[in-house]
């Protein structure tokens, strides 16, 4: 294994040209890390950003007024018991590509987009992660999107065995902590939703002059239309990109509608013999403002692509990295 | 040649007669009695806000749930005599330490399975109480070992199935199916709840049966009325340990027999049923509790599924 500590930077794509730049001459090795610390595993892997131990209130408070049918009430106490590790940015399209070429990974055709004749969401044998239509043609630093949780776990696993580091999917806890960044209120923010185009790309007045829907639009301007790429928008307080909006991320977690029994120390909560469905978090582009929010939680079937979705990377800290063991 | 195939089909056949739904198990002269529950499909859980539930027991969104296979399952609650035959064979040790009603207080460190202080006088048909979740394992692994049979604690969904014995209604006792405020009668003659007998010697601040049922306290097992299913005291008597980990939503649990377990284990886990100072409103067989593992009390027991071939 190695690791590399990267220069903290501000704004920094990660583009491998980039990564090169300022990691090259940083230390190797048993370094230190430290929150807010940027790593990068090998030059096609996922930068990182080290987010600190912490505890928080996981959900939202009874009678605050959510969209209901999430579970997100009444909140648990949370702890995140260490330091850990969680993507900057949503995988690439780039950095996907890695993968898929050196796996052979199948373009799997039949991805659920947006239809515009249907005016809803609706299978489309046509698309896949390579053209997900959206955007028409993908540059490497858009987030990569119509992969399924199990596209996402064979990516893990993938780059796991190639850089001998253990990558995994976020626990649903560890993305909420890192989506809040601090905050305990609705938006990372504030309470005011149509703040929020200057961190988040979702249904917004740009979107709603593409994609006219009846759903709740922020009553602002993101720049984008679609999805954007990754890192286009400002981060949050902890240094992390697209949290919110963008594409949804999958979690390791299996999906319920409640936090009552969850485990209370960050780990993912999982049922023996696994699930069906897995959470999804954060929203996408197209997502209304309702459920752009830290404390919502979506769910997909494990199987399914949609244009909307994607994830981001997460590992635990080494001790070398400075991990209690 | 032929009497060996003869003799075959028909151990075959009395085998497959003694597993018909409604038969009755029992693997040895102590071994508790087994009941065949049969195959099928049903609801579980109380659609939310259909009645006066308490939200938090999480009964919903309710669930369609297969029960893949037939199964058997006590047909009463695991009694101190059953119980007794097991610690006097191995030597196990349920420790002490329950939460009984005494002087106003519920936690008793001197009470145990042999001294539940409810009933008073502890007798062998008497369901066991005061047992941590550890210790009804442990009884299921000795009567498996013991028997060559699978014993084990049901999941919740063949508990509620079993409890529900083909009904839909809050309660599986005919057309007096509200929940508080009205009489509630026919409870005296099918569960041993909190009712006007124990109202008598135990005073709680909720309500209780407008009815007798002639037990203040722990009743033994089989006092009552058999559900359709021919089984005793599924409400009511003691609240029942079953697998499953305890959340306050089915939305996501295995839509089947299954236990709903969590990888790592959970704090907490689910009781049923009911216990003998619960008020009307728990005593349904869609109604959930949770207690932790390692919780003994005076109201909580459990019976056992045996697995059929």
């Amino acid at each position: 294994m190695y690791v590399v500590k990267c220069i903290k930077g501000g704004g920094m794509k990660p583009t491998a040209a980039l990564i090169i730049l300022f990691c090259a001459f940083a230390t190797s090795g048993s370094a230190q890390v430290g929150p807010g610390d940027v790593l990068a595993d090998c030059d096609f892997c996922p930068e990182l950003v080290v987010v600190p131990a912490g505890e928080f209130r996981m959900g939202t408070p009874l009678g605050v007024p959510v969209d209901n049918e999430t579970g997100e009430q009444p909140p648990v106490h949370m702890k995140i018991p260490k330091a850990f590790a969680i993507g900057r940015f949503e995988v690439t399209h780039g950095e996907f590509d890695v993968f898929a070429e050196d796996t052979n990974f199948e373009p799997t055709v039949r991805c659920r987009v947006w239809n515009d004749k249907l005016q809803r969401y609706d299978d489309d044998d046509n698309r896949s992660w390579k053209r997900p239509g959206v955007p028409a043609r993908p540059k490497p630093e858009h987030p990569v999107s119509c992969v399924s949780w199990q596209d996402a776990k064979a990516y893990v696993a993938w780059l796991s065995e190639k850089t001998g580091v253990a990558f995994r999917l976020p626990t649903e806890a560890e993305w909420e902590y890192a989506a809040r960044a601090g905050s305990d209120v609705l938006y990372p923010w504030g309470n005011n939703p149509h703040q929020g185009c200057a961190w988040v790309n979702a249904y917004d007045l740009d979107s709603r002059e593409r994609y006219p829907l009846a759903w709740t639009h922020m009553a602002c301007r993101d720049g984008h239309q679609g999805v954007a790429p990754v890192g286009s928008l400002k981060p949050n307080a902890f240094g992390l990109y697209d949290m919110l909006g963008n594409v949804w991320e999958f979690a390791e977690d299996c999906a319920t509608k409640s936090h009552v029994g969850r485990p209370k120390d960050g780990r993912a909560w999982v049922w023996e013999g696994g699930c069906a469905r897995i959470i999804q978090r954060g929203g996408g582009w197209m997502t209304s403002v309702a459920r752009i929010r830290p404390g919502y939680h979506g769910d997909a079937n494990a199987t399914h692509r949609f244009d909307f979705g994607g994830f981001r990377v997460a590992r635990d800290l080494s001790t070398a990295e400075g991990a209690t063991p | 040649m032929k009497i060996i195939i003869g003799l075959a089909a028909l151990l075959f056949s009395t085998s497959a007669v003694a597993q018909d739904a409604g038969s009755v198990i029992q693997d040895c002269s102590d071994c508790p009695r087994m009941v065949v529950i049969p195959a099928g499909d049903f609801v579980m859980g109380t659609p939310i806000g259909a009645y006066e539930v308490n939200e938090e027991s999480g009964e919903g969104p309710p669930i369609r749930i297969s029960i893949r296979s037939a199964y058997a399952i006590g047909e009463t609650e695991v009694t101190i005599g059953n119980f007794k035959t097991f610690v006097e064979a191995t030597g196990y040790d349920a420790g002490t330490g329950c939460n009984v009603l005494r002087d106003g207080n519920f936690e008793d460190p001197d009470a145990s399975w042999r001294k539940p202080v409810q009933p008073r006088r502890a007798r062998d048909s008497h369901p066991v109480s005061c047992i941590d979740y550890a210790a009804s394992v442990a009884y299921a692994a000795w009567l498996s070992e013991r028997t060559g049979e699978t014993y084990r604690l049901p999941s919740e969904s063949e508990w509620e199935f079993a409890a529900r014995a083909g009904t839909t209604a809050p309660r599986p006792w005919g057309a007096n199916n509200s929940f508080e405020g009205v009489s509630l009668s026919l409870t005296c003659e099918h569960a041993n709840a909190y009712d006007g007998e124990a109202q008598k010697t135990y005073t709680f601040p909720w309500p209780y049966a407008r009815c007798n049922d002639g037990y203040a306290d722990v009743a033994p097992v089989a006092s009552f009325a058999p559900s359709a299913y021919g089984l005793y005291d599924m409400m009511g008597n003691l609240w029942e340990r079953v697998q499953d980990c305890h959340t306050t939503s089915y939305w996501g649990r295995p839509p089947d027999e299954r236990a709903w377990v969590w990888e790592g284990g959970c704090e907490r886990r689910v009781v049923r049923g009911g216990g003998w100072y619960s008020r009307p409103t728990n005593v349904r067989p869609a109604r959930r509790a949770s207690g932790s593992p390692e919780g003994r009390g005076n109201d909580l027991g459990f019976r056992l599924v045996r697995e059929l071939k």
